[in-house]
C-alpha cells in the first residue's frame, strides 16, 4: 500500500508540472460552468428601452410617463423630438413613444373616443416610431391602448365635462389598489445551467482521467515502469496508484467545480451539494475506469489520444451533457441509456425535480456497475499484458 | 551460497524458445558477463532474473529464494541498469534517485544519504538538482545508472549499460563496475561488447540462439581456442582480395576483410603464413602490415558459432 501512495504522489508531482495537463484538469471545468453560464444567461426576460417625447407637458401624460415606468418591463429615457432619428439608428433606444401636444385635452374632451384602442387614428393620440418593427412595439402599445382605455371610461363617465374628469381622475390617480407582484422564481434556467455545468464537468473529468490514465502509457515508453515492475512492485499495485492520484484529482476537479458554482457564482443546483458530490464522485470512478481501458488496449499515447477523442465527446453528446436529452430522438435516447453519463445527469435532474436521494439509487447502482465493469475489464487486459514483453 | 542460480531455464513467446534450457551460477564478488550477439536471449534472461518475466521450465534463486516464491524479497536485493535510459525527465536527478530508492523501503535521513551517495559515486552530486533534459547521453545513462544503487542492491544487473554513449563516459561506467565489485557487489553484465567483457568479467558465458555455448573465466574460454592462430594483414586497398580465395588455403578457418586489414584465424596445428604471403604477392598486392594475434573473446564467439558477434 506504501508503494501504490508512493506511485500516487509521483504521478501527482508530475502532473503538477504538466501546464497542459492542470489546464485540462482544472481550468476546463471552469470554462466549461462559465460556458453554460453564458448560454443560460441569454435565457429569460429583458426589458426594453423606450424613449419617450412628451410634447404635452401635463398631468395625464406625466402620469402615464411615471405609469409606464413603474411597470418594469421598460427602461424609460426622455428624448427631445429631434433627438428620435439620432437614439433610433444608434439603437439606443428600442422604440420612441410620442404623446403629442392637446393629448391630455383630447382625453378630457373625449375626442380619442375609437373604440378599437388604435390610438394611432387620432391625431392627439400618442404615436410610436421603431426600427425595429412589433418586437419593439408591441409591448409598449399594448400596455400604452390599456392605460388609454381607462382615460377613455373616465371621460365618457365624465361626459365631456372637464371639472368632473378632473375629480374622477384624481379619484383613479389616488386609488389605493395596491397591486402586490410576487415573482415566481423561474428555476427551469438554472436548472439547466446546473446540468449543463454538470455536463462539461462529467467531459472534462473523463478527459482529465485519461490523460492521467495515459501516464502509465508514458511511463512505459519512457522505461520507467520497468524500472518500477523490477522493484517490489506488483502491476496490480501499479495500477492502484495511477486509480488513488486520478481519484485525487478527480476530488479537486468536482470541489472546484462545485465551490465556482455555489460560492462564486451562486448558481442554484436545487441538489443538495453533498448528494451531487456524492454522485459526481461515482461517476469519477467511471471516468478513472474508462481511462484505464483505453489505456488498456491502447499501444501508445497517439492512439490513447484518438480514442478518448472518439469516446468521450460523442458519448457526452448523446447523453445529454451539452443539451437536454429530451430534445432528442427517441432511438438516440435508447442508445443513451447504455451510457453513464445519462445515468448521472438523470440522477441530478431527478433531485432537481424534487425526488428523495433514496429514488436515485438504481442511478447510482448502475453507475457504479459501469465503473465495476470498467475496472474489470482494464484490470483482464493489464493482467495479459503485463508482462515486460509486450513494452520491450 | 550463490547470488544468483539458474537451473534448466526454460522461456519460450509463442513458438519461439528465447531461452533454451539455461543453468548459471554467480557466486558471490563475481563480475560475470553474458555475452551474445543482439536477439541471443540475454535481455530475456535479465528479465526473467528480475522477476519481470515469467518463464515455462526451470528455477531461479536470488540469495538462496525462489524469485517465483518470494519475489519481493528477491526484487529487493536486485538493482537493475535497464539498457534503456530509464528516469523521469520531469523529476531532476535528486527526485529520480529519491523514487526509486523509496520504492525498495527506504525514508527519512537514511533515504537522503543513499540518494547523495549514489549520485556521487555516479559522479552527479553536483548536478543533484538539476533536470535529466539538460544531460547529455553520458549523464543520463549515469542517472540510470544511480536509480539502481541507493538500495544498495546485493546484486547488480548492467543490461548493456555502454550503448550509445561517448568514450569518457563509457570509460566512467567500466570504472564504476570495478569500483562496485570492490566494495562487495556481485555484477551480472551483458554486452555484446566483446573487450567490455573481456576487460572487466570475471566469469564470462557466452549466449546464442537462446543457448549458453562456452562458460568459464576469459582464460578457460581462450583455452577452447588455443589450436587456432591469427594473423592480421594490412594493406594498400581490399579491392582484389577475395575471402574465398583464401579460405581455400588449407588451414585457413575464417577470413574478415575491415577497411585495409584482412584478418584471418587459421587452425594452430597448420603451418600456413608462407600461402597466405604467397596469395597477396601472387596476385600483384603490396603487404603493408602483417600482425600475428593471440585469440580474443571475438575469436571464442567465432570458433564456437561461426559468427561474428556483432553480426
Amino acid at each position: 500500500m506504501r508503494n501504490a501512495w508512493l506511485l500516487a504522489i509521483n504521478t501527482l508531482k508530475q502532473t503538477a508540472r504538466k501546464k497542459g495537463t492542470l489546464i485540462i484538469l482544472l481550468v476546463l471545468p471552469v470554462i466549461g460552468v462559465l460556458v453554460a453560464m453564458a448560454a443560460y444567461g441569454s435565457i429569460g426576460s429583458s426589458s426594453v428601452t423606450l424613449g419617450v417625447v412628451d410634447q404635452d407637458h401635463s398631468n395625464v401624460t406625466g402620469d402615464l410617463v411615471k405609469s409606464l415606468d413603474q411597470e418594469g418591463q421598460f427602461k424609460i429615457l426622455s428624448l427631445d423630438e429631434q433627438d428620435i432619428e439620432t437614439y433610433l439608428t444608434a439603437g439606443k433606444v428600442d422604440s420612441v413613444l410620442i404623446i403629442p401636444q392637446g393629448f391630455a385635452e383630447s382625453i378630457t374632451n373625449g375626442s380619442i373616443t375609437n373604440g378599437t384602442g388604435d390610438i394611432k387614428e387620432n391625431l392627439a393620440a400618442p404615436r410610436l416610431v421603431s426600427i425595429k418593427g412589433e418586437a419593439a412595439t408591441a409591448w409598449v402599445q399594448n400596455y400604452t391602448n390599456l392605460y388609454l382605455q381607462n382615460l377613455q371610461d373616465l371621460s365618457q363617465a365624465a361626459g365631456g365635462n372637464g371639472e368632473v374628469f378632473e375629480a374622477l381622475y384624481h379619484k383613479y390617480q389616488e386609488k389605493n389598489v395596491a397591486l402586490t407582484v410576487n415573482k415566481v422564481q423561474d428555476q427551469t434556467k438554472s436548472k439547466g445551467m446546473t446540468t449543463q455545468s454538470i455536463g462539461f464537468l462529467i467531459m472534462f473529468m473523463m478527459l482529465g482521467a485519461g490523460t492521467t490514465a495515459d501516464m502509465i502509457l508514458k511511463e512505459k515508453r519512457n522505461r520507467t515502469y520497468y524500472r518500477i515492475c523490477a522493484a517490489p512492485v506488483s502491476p496490480r499495485t501499479y495500477v492502484l496508484g495511477n486509480v488513488m492520484a486520478n481519484l485525487f484529482l478527480v476530488l479537486i476537479q468536482i470541489i472546484l467545480t462545485l465551490f465556482l458554482m455555489s460560492k462564486v457564482l451562486r448558481i442554484e443546483t436545487f441538489v443538495p451539494l453533498p448528494e451531487l458530490f456524492l454522485i459526481l464522485m461515482l461517476f469519477g470512478l467511471v471516468a478513472i475506469g474508462l481511462g484505464l481501458i483505453i489505456v488498456a488496449f491502447a499501444n501508445d499515447s497517439v492512439q490513447a489520444g484518438t480514442l478518448q477523442t472518439l469516446i468521450i465527446t460523442p458519448t457526452c453528446m448523446l447523453s445529454g451533457c451539452f443539451w437536454p436529452l429530451a430534445i432528442m430522438p427517441k432511438s438516440v435516447q435508447r442508445i443513451a441509456e447504455f451510457l453513464p453519463q445519462t445515468w448521472a445527469i438523470a440522477a441530478i435532474e431527478k433531485l432537481q425535480a424534487g425526488s428523495a436521494f433514496s429514488q436515485v439509487g438504481i442511478n447510482l447502482a448502475i453507475i457504479l456497475a459501469f465503473a465495476l465493469a470498467f475496472f474489470l475489464i482494464a484490470a483482464y487486459r493489464f493482467g495479459k499484458n503485463n508482462e515486460v514483453k509486450t513494452f520491450i | 551460497m550463490p547470488v544468483a542460480k539458474i537451473e534448466n531455464l526454460v522461456k519460450k513467446f509463442g513458438d519461439a524458445v528465447a531461452v533454451d534450457n539455461v543453468s548459471l551460477q554467480i557466486e558471490q564478488g563475481e563480475i560475470f558477463g553474458i555475452l551474445g550477439p543482439n536477439g541471443a536471449g540475454k535481455s530475456t534472461i535479465i528479465n526473467v532474473i528480475c522477476g519481470l518475466l515469467s518463464f515455462d521450465a526451470g528455477k531461479v534463486e536470488i540469495l538462496g529464494r525462489e524469485i517465483k516464491r518470494d519475489p519481493v524479497y528477491c526484487k529487493r536485493n536486485i538493482g537493475i541498469v535497464p539498457q534503456d535510459i530509464a528516469i523521469y525527465e520531469d523529476l531532476s536527478a535528486f527526485e529520480n534517485v529519491k523514487f526509486f530508492a523509496t520504492l525498495y523501503g527506504l525514508r527519512g535521513m537514511g533515504l537522503k544519504e543513499r540518494v547523495e551517495e549514489a549520485l556521487d559515486f555516479v559522479g552527479l552530486k553536483d548536478k543533484a538538482h538539476s533536470y535529466p533534459k539538460a544531460f547529455s547521453g553520458g549523464m543520463k545513462r549515469r542517472l540510470n545508472i544511480a536509480c539502481a544503487l541507493a538500495h544498495r542492491p546485493k546484486l547488480i544487473i548492467m543490461d548493456e549499460p555502454t550503448v550509445g554513449i561517448d568514450p569518457q563516459s563509457r570509460n566512467h561506467i567500466l570504472r564504476s563496475v570495478k569500483k562496485l565489485n570492490e566494495l562487495g557487489c556481485t555484477i551480472i553484465y551483458t554486452s555484446h561488447y566483446m573487450e567490455e567483457v573481456e576487460e572487466i568479467c570475471s566469469k564470462i558465458a557466452i549466449i546464442d540462439h537462446g543457448k549458453v555455448i562456452a562458460e568459464g573465466t576469459k582464460d578457460e574460454l581462450k583455452a577452447i581456442v588455443m589450436n587456432t592462430n591469427g594473423v592480421w594483414i594490412t594493406v594498400d586497398s581490399v579491392h582484389q582480395v577475395s575471402a574465398e580465395r583464401l579460405k581455400e588455403i588449407k588451414g585457413v578457418v575464417h577470413v574478415e576483410i575491415k577497411d585495409n586489414t584482412v584478418k584471418i584465424t587459421s587452425s594452430a596445428d597448420i603451418n600456413n603464413l608462407d600461402k597466405i604471403i604467397l596469395y597477396f604477392t601472387g596476385n600483384g598486392i603490396p603487404l603493408k602490415n602483417i600482425e600475428s594475434k593471440a585469440p580474443d573473446l571475438e575469436t571464442v564467439f567465432l570458433t564456437l558459432t561461426g559468427r561474428k558477434l556483432r553480426d
